[in-house]
């Protein structure tokens, strides 16, 4: 005997509730996939906001880089255009000097200094509500500068060699002159040029020479050149200066003459340094 | 015996007047499913095209050694962008500023990022000097509307500036999207 049955209504009401439940279930993972995406995107989209101000600040170089941050980050120095809005993400800024070695804290060894920059986007997720608000974080340095290069010209000025003493080249406002101070030990490599206006001859032996030396905080640091003043006009010198401690220092160029006789101006001159990282 | 009872007329009408409700729900639900689908492939394709075209510049531009365009105080935004830069953007080489020629010799091309009059953003590629184009690549599809920008903003590095692309959707006229890219030139300033 078999007993079959046909379909009934309650049975069609169970079916019915199952498959409610399970559209609604898959409508909600639906709705939650699509506010997923959106956020995934908002999120990417801050990316994008954070990481092009931290590129345009890359871009810069350690010294025009400058120091501070937005009212976000609240530093003691506030600099405004470290803060704004793009595509409805607002963004701030944030650069901070600190060092990093061995010898930082007064101790020895190296301390290098470097910048850190962080930017940070605000962006809102999906449902929208007033807790919603995330931010996104990106940190990046500038490393500071191995090579640092100075350089300073003097055109002629009324400054007639003298016989009694090393004394600076150039007038008392403009003379060959460079004030250094970096964080770091550096070897410093001085070159200079200096081109000779004898206005006077007379009286001046072919074996007459006007000596040049380069001066560190008043210091007289090898090699001196010797020059003849008649057969040769022009004064070219080269010489290091290992391991300038950190700081301030004044580095200068001076002169004098072996003779009485003659008068010797300044035609033109130039002094430029190259200074590299120092030993430990 | 066999006991056999269909749905009565009264059971089946309800079930027929549920059914019909429950379909007409189901098409609803189906068709916000499917247009969903559809609208994030097509988002999913607009970021994926316009992401591809501002990688491609950030990472083209980087080794340009000459520019046909340049930025000026009367004139910080443009809509397309000509520069020499190297053909195989992996392997950069600075000394070497000769045009790529089929022998093998040289390293440089000139490159344009353009709105095609067909819509297209393309890259295109020239190796007689910038004198005729070729079209490289469709960078975004013009399906999506691409408007393209290169802006510098007064005060920043001579060598760095932005790429700006807009897109609209084309199945979903509503969602547009806007994406700007940092660019930065190693070698050259691209401000008068």
């Amino acid at each position: 005997m078999s007993n079959k049955k046909a379909i009934n209504l309650i049975e069609i009401l169970v079916c019915l509730v199952i498959i409610g439940l399970g559209v609604t279930v898959s409508m909600r993972i639906m709705v939650n996939g699509k506010i997923f995406c959106k956020n995934s995107e908002i999120k990417s989209d801050a990316m994008r906001v954070a990481s092009l101000q931290m590129e345009r600040l890359l871009a810069q170089s350690y010294d025009t880089l400058k120091t501070g941050c937005s009212d976000f980050f609240g530093c003691d120095d506030i600099i405004n255009y470290y803060s704004g809005s793009e595509n409805g993400i607002s963004w701030d800024v944030s650069v901070e000097q600190k060092e990093e070695g061995d010898g930082c804290g007064g101790l020895s060894g190296k301390c290098i200094p470097y910048k850190e920059i962080t930017t940070t986007a605000l962006y809102r997720e999906e449902p929208l509500s007033a807790d919603k608000y995330r931010r996104v974080y990106l940190k990046n340095i500038v490393s500071y500068p191995y090579i640092h290069i100075k350089q300073m010209s003097l055109n002629a000025v009324d400054d007639f060699v003298g016989a009694g003493g090393y004394t600076v080249v150039g007038d008392s406002a403009d003379s060959l002159r460079i004030e250094i101070d970096y964080p770091i030990k550096k070897n410093i490599i001085v070159l200079y040029n200096i081109a000779l206006d004898v206005e006077d001859s007379s009286g001046i032996q072919p074996v007459d020479t006007i000596f040049t030396k380069c001066f560190m905080d008043g210091y007289g640091k090898n090699v001196v050149t010797r020059t003849p003043i008649i057969t040769q006009p022009l004064i070219n010198n080269m010489i290091e200066i290992h391991n300038v401690e950190p700081g301030e220092h004044v580095i200068e160029v001076k002169w004098y003459k072996d003779t009485t006789q003659g008068s010797i101006n300044l035609k033109k001159a130039n002094l430029i340094l190259i200074a590299f990282e120092g030993d430990k | 015996m066999i006991k056999r009872r269909a749905l009565s007329l009264i059971e089946f009408l309800i079930t027929m007047v549920i059914m019909t409700f429950v379909f007409a729900g189901l098409i609803v639900v189906f068709s916000f499913l499917f247009k969903n689908i559809v609208y994030n492939f097509e988002r999913s394709d607009m970021y994926g095209q316009v992401t591809y075209a501002l990688d491609d510049m950030r990472l083209r531009f980087i080794s340009a050694i000459e520019t046909k365009t340049m930025f000026s105080s009367s004139n910080n935004e443009v809509d397309f962008f000509e520069f020499k830069g190297e053909k195989d953007i992996y392997n950069i080489r600075p000394n070497d500023a000769t045009l790529y020629s089929a022998t093998g010799s040289g390293s440089k091309v000139w490159y344009r990022y353009s709105l095609k009059d067909d819509g297209n953003l393309v890259l295109e590629v020239s190796f007689d000097d910038g004198n005729t184009y070729q079209v490289s690549d469709v960078l975004v599809d013009k399906r999506y509307r691409p408007r393209l920008s290169f802006v510098y903003v007064e005060g920043d590095e001579p060598n760095f500036f932005e790429a700006d692309i807009k897109v609209v959707g084309e199945k979903n006229s509503a969602l547009e999207m806007d994406l700007t890219e940092g660019i930065q030139t190693w070698f050259i300033g691209v401000v008068k």
